[in-house]
């Protein structure tokens, strides 16, 4: 067997362009935790039901425990660690689980905000966002603390700001 | 877990990939989104020796409209079928199928072509394949054949795709889409593999059916069709005929048994989901004999 067999890949995560050298097997999570050292994005099932190591690859929500580190090749990855502003200030989305109490132990957050702020971005905003809508997109997150209604609450308040966000910048 | 070690290949055209199937020694896996691959990989359920990804072939994915029929590239993903407003137009019931499969994040990488070749039998796609008389593509060093659904389905995880062979596109018949369709499925939480799911479509005149087909998924090693819905055909587009239906499909079903459900959960099963699709897909056949389109 090829068990050294390693090869190299670039992709840029969170805006800078890095490389790695991967045996084939590296899941991208263990490429974004083990070797760039993004430790935010977090590993819960390794099967694709926790939702916890979500990211964006080239700006839309995916498993990664779901994808191996040389299928993200050439592509572009947002962890958690970069949906901030460069300044450090909270994105709608983070801020708004701080303040509406959305998280306890923290193990699931990185998913649930990636998800959420996946989703404000690309939502046909022509209604505003209702919790059932909340609670539908979300499903694919799993948390064991805060019974969701607080995490529902928040992504409903970022949903308004957000929204204004896009009303604001999107003049086409 | 971690996956055992395996070797990447990443073809850049489709000769290339069946030439790899053709030469590759062990077990060799095509991948596309891995939604269910790499989680299987990830339990060890499954130990490739070679993994072929598809990744690089775009021919594979797009959505393509003819005048006879719709035609999905393999490596479509199920998001972009769920948000087609092609597909809505066209195929509603694949749209609508589409939407009912694990979650959003999953939707963004699973493909249609990765579900109906693996044919888990509470799967989506695979229903909706035999529902609209799809036309599955098959290459391989051999050549190009073509395989309709009802043909295609072996058993659980079994399908007429052969080792050396690449599914590379669906295509289904626009005429199988006449009519108002629905699917609703049962399963424990919100994404899992259903425990069953029922798909309707039919054509509605004068308040009685004029056709109508029901499929079932998760009640047997591979996708169902209902032969008993043939007979609705003529009769009247009301409760009393829709309860009738669904206890005659209850009874007809030979469900299989496992952790999940019992043989007559199953059946019970079964026979809410018609109750709850048949009426959708008749009002919806009553809208568009309404709107007079198509």
């Amino acid at each position: 067997m090829n068990n050294a067999n390693t090869r190299v890949v670039e992709m840029v995560v969170n805006g800078r362009t890095v490389t790695g050298s991967v045996p084939d097997r590296k899941l991208l999570c263990d490429f974004l935790r083990e070797d760039l050292v993004l430790t935010g994005t977090h590993v819960g099932c390794e099967q694709g039901v926790c939702g916890a190591c979500t990211v964006l690859i080239d700006n839309r929500p995916a498993r990664s425990c779901l994808m191996f580190a040389v299928q993200a090749d050439g592509r572009t990855i947002t962890t958690i660690e970069g949906i901030s502003s460069p300044d450090g200030s909270l994105h709608p989305v983070q801020r708004a689980f701080h303040e509406n109490h959305a998280l306890q132990c923290g193990f699931c957050t990185p998913g649930f905000v990636i998800n959420s702020v996946a989703y404000l971005e690309q939502r046909d905003t022509s209604e505003p966002l209702s919790e059932d809508e909340v609670r539908e997109h979300l499903s694919g997150s799993v948390c064991r603390c805060t019974g969701y209604t607080n995490i529902v609450r928040a992504v409903v308040q970022a949903a308004a700001e957000v929204d204004g966000q896009r009303a604001e910048g999107g003049g086409e | 877990m971690k996956p055992v070690p395996f070797v990447y290949h990443a073809p850049r055209s489709l000769d290339q990939a069946v030439s790899l199937l053709d030469e590759l020694e062990g077990d060799v896996r095509v991948t596309a989104g891995g939604q269910s691959l790499i989680p299987m990989m990830n339990l060890r359920v499954v130990r490739p020796d070679h993994l072929v990804d598809l990744r690089y072939l775009d021919a594979l994915s797009g959505i393509e409209l003819t005048d006879t029929h719709l035609v999905v590239g393999a490596t479509t993903t199920h998001r972009t079928i769920e948000t087609s407003p092609l597909v809505r137009r066209v195929a509603p019931l694949l749209s609508e199928m589409a939407s009912n499969i694990a979650h959003i994040p999953i939707r963004e990488r699973g493909t249609i072509g990765g579900s109906v070749a693996l044919a888990d039998p509470t799967a989506e796609f695979p229903l909706a394949a035999l529902m609209l008389d799809a036309e599955m593509t098959l290459s391989s060093v051999r050549g190009t054949r073509t395989v309709k659904a009802d043909e295609f389905f072996h058993s659980a995880l079994e399908t007429e795709l052969a080792e050396d062979e690449i599914l590379t596109s669906l295509a289904f018949p626009l005429e199988a889409n006449r009519g108002g369709s629905a699917f609703t499925e049962f399963s424990r939480r919100k994404g899992d593999f259903c425990v069953a799911g029922v798909a309707a479509v039919v054509r509605l005149r004068d308040g009685r059916y004029e056709a109508a087909r029901i499929g079932l998924c998760g009640v047997s090693d591979r996708p169902v069709l209902s032969t008993i819905a043939g007979q609705l055909a003529g009769e009247r587009a009301d409760d009393a005929t829709t309860n009738r239906i669904a206890d005659a499909i209850a009874d007809e079903i030979e469900p299989m048994i496992d952790g999940r459900a019992t043989v007559a959960d199953r059946r019970d099963i079964a026979r809410t989901l018609v109750r709850r699709t048949l009426p959708v897909a008749c009002e919806r056949a009553a809208a568009i004999a309404q709107g007079g389109n198509r």
